[in-house]
């Protein structure tokens, strides 16, 4: 496995679960995230160096205004001789109907969850292309295998990144640059607090799903795995029993 | 920026459920806000107190989950500064590599430092070791005030003394300092025998005491009448490296597996019944491997961590564990006695476990000199008239009830068991919390609310 990670959002409930977990592996890691998270970032990073024995960079950077990608992935990433990971863990969930209201809303969503996820991306696999090494990871969600009434503008986001990673994938089959899409189910994060469903992962558990699937090297994971057989049946459900259907 | 949402929560036992404000700070630095908004709270860590402690309907608790940071480790001492939500499973992930084990364990890893203090929970290693508090340098408690003071047994002696055991009723433990015990291996040497009577049990954990640091006793709760208080006594030493077989030598410090198997939705009804309890004993006892082995960490403290969200199988309902110590003198007659009660009145005791404690500590703390019994049992209202019955029988020998398991014991009761609580803890929680803005259901059941309010307030 690759041992150097750069993750974006790495103060999100899955997105620091993963960093712990890739630290407990002794990896060295380099965190991004937001101005608001700033102080969170410091103390996590802190942890990740008890954790991992390997000092942690870490850098607020605002996803929305980045316009040099490739600057802000030169300076997170160990010496140009040594291969790297990306994860992509930063996004927002917000209401449907508060999207519907307020377009711009949903617009900011959009660059947020696709958009800078593929700028991201994109950059990260141009510095990875000299040694033809890496390993490209993005978080998803079944939320984008069919749109649905209750949330589909952040379906829409997830669907494109779908997308985007399956081209991705297509483009590197040949190399050496390996790209995980991980689609975890609903996690009890902060993302979701106040949200009471059964069901609901822990989010260190999901972290150790993911963190094996990159290990493995998966193209594409469900987790918990019964997502996969879940999306599968509402995938292919006719519209009549769709629609009738309320979530 | 402080986030609260209603929800609806529940201890171990799951035998209530309370709706409540639950607050998710991130940070240390964010808590006085956190306090400053409502009136009454408590923190909860990760759930694991089986009855009323960490809930608090209609006020509010502070989840710690997220505040759960390591802050310094050294590996040269033994010593980690956390904060206060960190679970001992992350902890163990952390220390174990260097060869460092928590000096007191309970028996489940997912319970939090800051829980593990407030409970002053014990483990296998009681009479020789002491309560986990004992193991802490020192604790940073957020006081009513909203400000953060740091307490151990030299310094605000008082605090902490009130703060280990106190059932997060101080304040919001937030950080605390660990000596952790120094181990060659993640093995333990462990020796299982296997007891015919209760007679039998108590005279093997006696003897076992003597020679080995860890012991405890698990006993068939549904055995026939004629074989009551059979069951299994284990014992285990940590052990080097250098004691260990070739095949786990190479790898002393293997880390700990993950749990086999999640239960993730709530069963509609229990599964616990006295047939399949009956047929798990009678396969599990038939089943003891007598004699030495080598178990992994994982394996001998934590036998119960392979199945995530095991509280389930007892339906809606949920359990009831009633933990309580009671003196040498007259621990085999009651504890027999609760066993052949339990027996006729049909109630089905899934799990019991027996241990003998070694020295008393700490105000508020459960351990004493003599044999604490935890009998599980799925709720009903059958099995609470036999406990007020046994409640009497413990105090009236000197015995007392754990808090951290209790949802039901008495308030009067409670001031006869603790007799340090009237002595000494109500006095720093005045001079510290005059309005009682710390609060559970815990501490309004057995009315400390209005010792500290004053009576009438």
């Amino acid at each position: 496995m690759i041992q150097n990670w750069i993750i974006a959002g790495a103060t999100g409930g899955l997105g620091s679960a993963i960093a712990r977990e890739l630290a407990d592996h002794g990896c060295s890691l380099s965190v991004l995230a937001t101005e608001k998270s700033r102080e969170v970032l410091e103390q996590n990073a802190r942890d990740l160096g008890i954790r991992s024995g390997e000092e942690v960079k870490t850098k607020v950077f605002d996803a929305l205004k980045t316009d040099d990608w490739s600057a802000l992935i030169d300076e997170m990433r160990p010496n140009p001789k040594e291969p790297f990971g990306v994860i992509w863990a930063a996004g927002v969930l917000s209401p449907q109907k508060d999207l519907q209201n307020d377009l711009t809303r949903a617009q900011h969503d959009h660059q947020l969850n696709y958009v800078a996820a593929m700028q991201f991306l994109e950059a990260a696999v141009a510095q990875m292309k000299p040694l033809d090494e890496g390993h490209v990871v993005a978080l998803g969600s079944p939320a984008g295998d069919r749109g649905r009434r209750s949330n589909y503008f952040y379906g829409a986001s997830k669907a494109a990144l779908h997308t985007y990673i399956e081209g991705l994938q297509h483009r590197l089959a040949t190399s050496a640059i390996r790209v995980t899409l991980v689609k975890p189910g609903p996690t009890r994060t902060r993302m979701t607090a106040g949200i009471q469903k059964p069901l609901m992962s822990d989010p260190k558990q999901q972290a150790k799903r993911i963190v094996q699937a990159i290990r493995d090297g998966k193209p594409l994971i469900y987790t918990p795995p019964i997502w996969w057989p879940v999306m599968c049946i509402v995938r292919h459900l006719p519209r009549f029993i769709f629609y009738r259907l309320d979530f | 920026m402080t986030s609260w949402h209603q929800e609806t929560i529940a201890g171990w036992g799951r035998s209530r459920v309370s709706v409540t404000h639950a607050g998710d700070p991130r940070r240390v630095e964010e808590l006085p806000d956190y306090v400053a908004e409502r009136k009454h709270l408590v923190a909860r860590g990760l759930g694991r107190s089986y009855g009323d402690a960490s809930l608090n309907t209609g006020q509010a608790v502070v989840r710690m989950e997220s505040v759960d940071r390591a802050v310094e480790f050294d590996r040269e001492q033994g010593r980690i500064v956390c904060e206060a939500g960190m679970s001992l499973d992350d902890l163990i992930t952390i220390t174990l590599p260097s060869g460092w084990f928590p000096a007191v364990t309970p028996g489940t890893r997912y319970v939090s430092v800051g829980g593990c203090i407030a409970s002053d929970v014990h483990g296998k290693n009681h009479h020789v070791a002491g309560t986990f508090s004992q193991h802490v340098n020192w604790v940073e408690l957020l006081t009513a005030d909203g400000s953060i003071v740091r307490c151990s047994a030299e310094d605000n002696a008082d605090l902490f003394h009130a703060t280990a055991g106190g059932m997060g009723l101080t304040g919001i433990i937030v950080r605390a300092c660990l000596q952790l015990q120094k181990v060659d291996s993640s093995y333990l040497m462990v020796r299982r025998e296997r007891t015919l009577t209760l007679q039998d049990t108590m005279r093997a954990l006696v003897e076992g005491d003597r020679e080995w640091d860890a012991t405890v006793a698990w006993l068939d709760g549904v055995a026939p009448e004629t074989r009551m208080g059979r069951g299994e006594v284990i014992l285990g030493r940590h052990i080097g490296r250098d004691e260990l077989p070739e095949r786990l030598a190479y790898n002393p410090f293997r880390s700990l597996d993950e749990p086999l198997v999640d239960l993730p939705v709530d069963m509609p009804f229990s599964m616990v019944h006295r047939s399949v309890v009956r047929a798990f004993n009678q396969f599990r006892f038939s089943r003891i491997q007598e004699g030495d082995s080598f178990e992994n960490v994982r394996q001998f403290y934590y036998p119960l961590d392979v199945a995530q969200g095991w509280n389930r199988l007892y339906g809606p309902h949920g359990f009831h564990q009633y933990q309580f110590v009671i003196g040498d003198d007259d621990a085999e007659s009651l504890i027999g006695d609760l066993l052949y009660r339990f027996h006729r009145s049909g109630l089905v005791a899934s799990l019991v476990v027996l241990k003998r404690f070694g020295a008393e500590s700490g105000w508020l703390s459960f351990p004493k000199p003599g044999w604490t019994l935890a009998v599980d049992t799925p709720s009903n209202m059958r099995l609470f008239e036999l406990l007020e019955e046994f409640d009497e029988r413990i105090v009236a020998d000197g015995g007392r009830i754990y808090l951290a398991k209790d949802s039901r014991l008495a308030p009067d009761r409670f001031r006869r068991m603790y007799p340090e609580y009237a002595n000494k803890w109500l006095d720093v929680k005045r001079k510290y919390d005059p309005e009682c803005r710390f609060s559970s259901d815990l501490s309004r059941r057995l009315r400390i609310d209005d010792d500290v309010l004053g009576d009438g307030a």
